[in-house]
């Protein structure tokens, strides 16, 4: 054994030879990975990555949303420290669902501005129970659809109002339009015109939310 | 049509089939549950310039006045026409911020506003009824 300034060195020690991973195939980023890097993808590569991240959900995605969408701040930090440190969490009796006039992000809340308001809207109220919210499928990446029920509508409009043209979706924990409402998730829609008349509809298992 | 028996003025609530319902839910901030109020649950529906409690058999809100359904339809593709907001914020998009990150900041509305300008009745006033 041979001491040196710089440690100890081993006789006949077998030092790893570095070795250059190679790449065979496509690289599968994960959906978190891809939320990191998605803003520094070009169009062409986001493309291919929004179709294979859809592709296995594909004929239920086609009735509605996909495309941007995330869990709200709250609901991710609510679901870690339930997780870790058993921070308990006590669900909303009753989910609302906004429609928005603008972009939304995590940072959802009743506050929000651009919600929508044609004359008589108002949240949709769903009832947080497994008839509305069945339980998901999957293992390594689980999946909730939901309304699991039935279409839900929106109220019937009585006049054209502001914010009318909706193309985000929102769902939150309260009614009270406050920033006392918190955010659970959000998507965009496709861009959608209220008119006078009109009751918008969110068709049965029309939104899927997945999770690594 | 029915006599309305009362005229309710709050916050309201959809429920699910195209009605509206009083909305009177309110969170104590003591105990983090929610307290409802008397009204809370009960069918309204828009008529002749308010938003009134409908009696039994009396037609809904969407008996009243539904003229057509608008379901969300499907895309999955954010290169049609109306469709570029999938991909990201445009810049006619209120929340749009370009220094921001991914260009996006939301606006938030203070709560003495925001509890008001929609989702309730006094958003609704009768000069915005068009029917």
């Amino acid at each position: 054994m041979e001491v040196t300034p710089s440690g100890i060195v081993l006789p006949d020690l077998l030092i790893p030879q570095r070795r250059i991973i190679q790449p065979r195939g496509l690289w599968y980023p994960t959906k978190a990975g891809l939320e990191l890097a998605w803003n520094d993808l070009d169009k062409d590569v986001k493309r291919l990555y929004d179709k294979w991240l859809k592709a296995p959900t594909r004929e239920a995605k086609d009735l509605v949303m996909q495309m941007a969408g995330s869990m709200a701040n709250f609901s991710s930090k609510a679901m870690q420290d339930s997780v870790w440190g058993k921070t308990a969490f006590t669900s909303a009796v009753t989910i609302y669902a906004g429609l928005w006039a603008a972009t939304l992000d995590d940072t959802l809340a009743g506050n929000t501005a651009s919600e929508c308001a044609y004359t008589s809207y108002a949240r949709l109220a769903l009832t947080n129970n497994t008839t509305i919210f069945a339980a998901g499928t999957g293992t390594t990446t689980y999946s909730k659809t939901f309304p699991s029920d039935a279409a839900k509508s929106w109220a019937t409009s009585t006049g054209t109002g502001t914010n009318n043209t909706v193309t985000y979706l929102g769902f939150l924990d309260g009614n009270a339009g406050t920033s006392a409402d918190h955010g659970y998730c959000w998507c965009s829609i496709t861009s959608t015109t209220i008119n006078n008349g009109d009751t918008p509809q969110l068709a049965q298992n029309a939104v899927t939310v997945t999770q690594d | 049509m029915a006599e309305a028996i009362g005229i309710y003025h709050g916050r309201l609530m959809a429920d699910g089939q195209g009605n509206l319902l009083a909305d009177e839910s309110t969170l104590n901030p003591d105990t983090g549950e929610a307290e409802y109020g008397e009204n809370h649950g009960k069918p309204v529906a828009y008529h002749e310039g308010s938003y009134v409690f409908l009696k039994k058999g009396e037609d809904s809100h969407n008996k009243r006045h539904e003229q057509n359904v608008a379901e969300f339809a499907g895309t999955t593709d954010a290169t049609n026409e109306g469709e570029e907001h999938h991909e990201g914020p445009l810049e006619d998009d209120p929340h749009y911020d370009p220094d921001a990150e991914g260009g996006v900041k939301l606006q938030f509305d203070p709560d003495s506003v925001a509890a008001t300008i929609t989702g309730h009745t006094d958003a609704y006033p009768p000069e915005t009824q068009e029917v």
